[in-house]
């Protein structure tokens, strides 16, 4: 998956999948709030997105 | 090619009126030198339409999955990569191999009929190979009752993922612009998915209205999705035959994408090859607790 994103020229850093459990709560936040943190690093995406082109 | 001609009108003429199969199904005739149309025979005194010449490059596996020829005993011609189609089937079910009976034909190589109109060309001898069949490793059939004529000699020194190694090359945004100019090409005709002999659901994900998986207006970014969803929906089954992007109205280089998922999927799971084997399962349909993790 993350190589076909980067084929098609999107940011592979983007997408995470992880394994969680329903009764890891805790891993289940900092997951959440790892993304977040990658995601807000990288900024708003503009690709993919008719309004912005 | 006139002799095979012949041995295939023959054949087919034995079979229905031997009654071992209902239909047949081959290539006729159309009203030019470069149209070669699939053509399906009931009757024996209508085998006299079949022909294989220079165009015959439809793939005829796909019609395998209408109902109709889903319950009768089929004949079916088959060049390499239809029998590569045939087999994928069978593998998923669609169609059981008792009840065809295939005939191989060994492929020298075909010419794009599209080509030949293109070009102005004014005979087939002139017109050059198809760009699938300049690509195409396997002109033999691989599944076959019975075979006519020789078998050709197997290319080896073509590299498939090609095309795909240059793409990979350019930088993130460059490939984002590329693939939006051909997005933005695409007439969103599904042409590519109706030929596609991998593609066998009955109900297409691009059909469902309920949910609505991609928005029924044609615009750049939508047609963007239908490609990556048509791509995985393909993945481990595409044959490589080529069809569906022989068929683009919009001349998309569909290939490429295919192309990159299989050359994925034999980076991660090993050499792999679809239909080329019965027994051989594609890697994404099963599971193995050495199968890689790359982002998990």
């Amino acid at each position: 998956m993350t190589r076909m994103m980067e084929y098609i020229g999107l940011d592979p850093d983007r997408l995470m999948v992880k394994w969680v459990s329903g009764s890891e709560a805790q891993k289940f936040v900092d997951t959440v709030e790892e993304l977040t943190e990658k995601v807000r690093a990288l900024g708003p995406n503009r690709k993919l997105r008719e309004h912005y082109e | 090619m006139n002799e095979i001609t012949g041995l295939m009108r023959k054949k087919a003429k034995e079979l229905l009126e031997k009654g071992v199969v209902e239909r047949v199904i081959g290539w006729e005739k159309g009203m030019f030198f470069y149209s070669t149309t699939p053509v399906v025979i009931d009757k024996p005194e209508e085998t006299e339409k079949l022909v294989w010449d220079d165009f015959a490059i439809n793939n005829l596996a796909i019609y395998l999955l209408d109902k109709q020829n889903k319950e009768k005993k089929v004949a079916l011609f088959v060049k390499g990569c239809d029998s590569r189609g045939v087999v994928r089937m069978i593998q998923d079910k669609q169609v059981k191999r008792e009840n065809l009976y295939l005939i191989g034909v060994p492929c020298p190589g075909l010419k794009d009929p599209k080509t030949a109109v293109r070009g102005y060309y004014k005979d087939a001898g002139q017109v050059p190979k198809a760009k699938k069949c300049q690509e195409c490793l396997h002109p033999n059939p691989v599944l076959y009752d019975e075979m006519l004529g020789s078998p050709v000699e197997e290319p080896q020194q073509i590299d498939r993922f090609a095309e795909v190694r240059e793409l990979e090359k350019k930088s993130t945004d460059e490939k984002y612009a590329y693939w939006k100019e051909q997005a933005d090409k695409c007439l969103r005709c599904f042409a590519c998915r109706n030929i596609c002999p991998a593609c066998s659901c009955p109900e297409c994900i691009f059909d469902c209205s309920k949910p609505r998986w991609l928005d029924k207006e044609v615009s750049t970014v939508q047609n963007q999705f239908f490609h990556m969803i048509r791509m995985w929906h393909v993945a481990d089954r595409c044959i490589e035959c080529g069809e569906c992007e022989r068929v683009c109205p919009a001349g998309l280089p569909l290939m490429q994408l295919n192309r990159k998922l299989l050359k994925d999927i034999n980076e991660l799971f090993g050499p792999y090859e679809a239909g080329m084997d019965l027994e051989q399962r594609p890697p994404l349909t099963q599971y193995d607790t050495g199968d890689p993790e790359e982002f998990m």
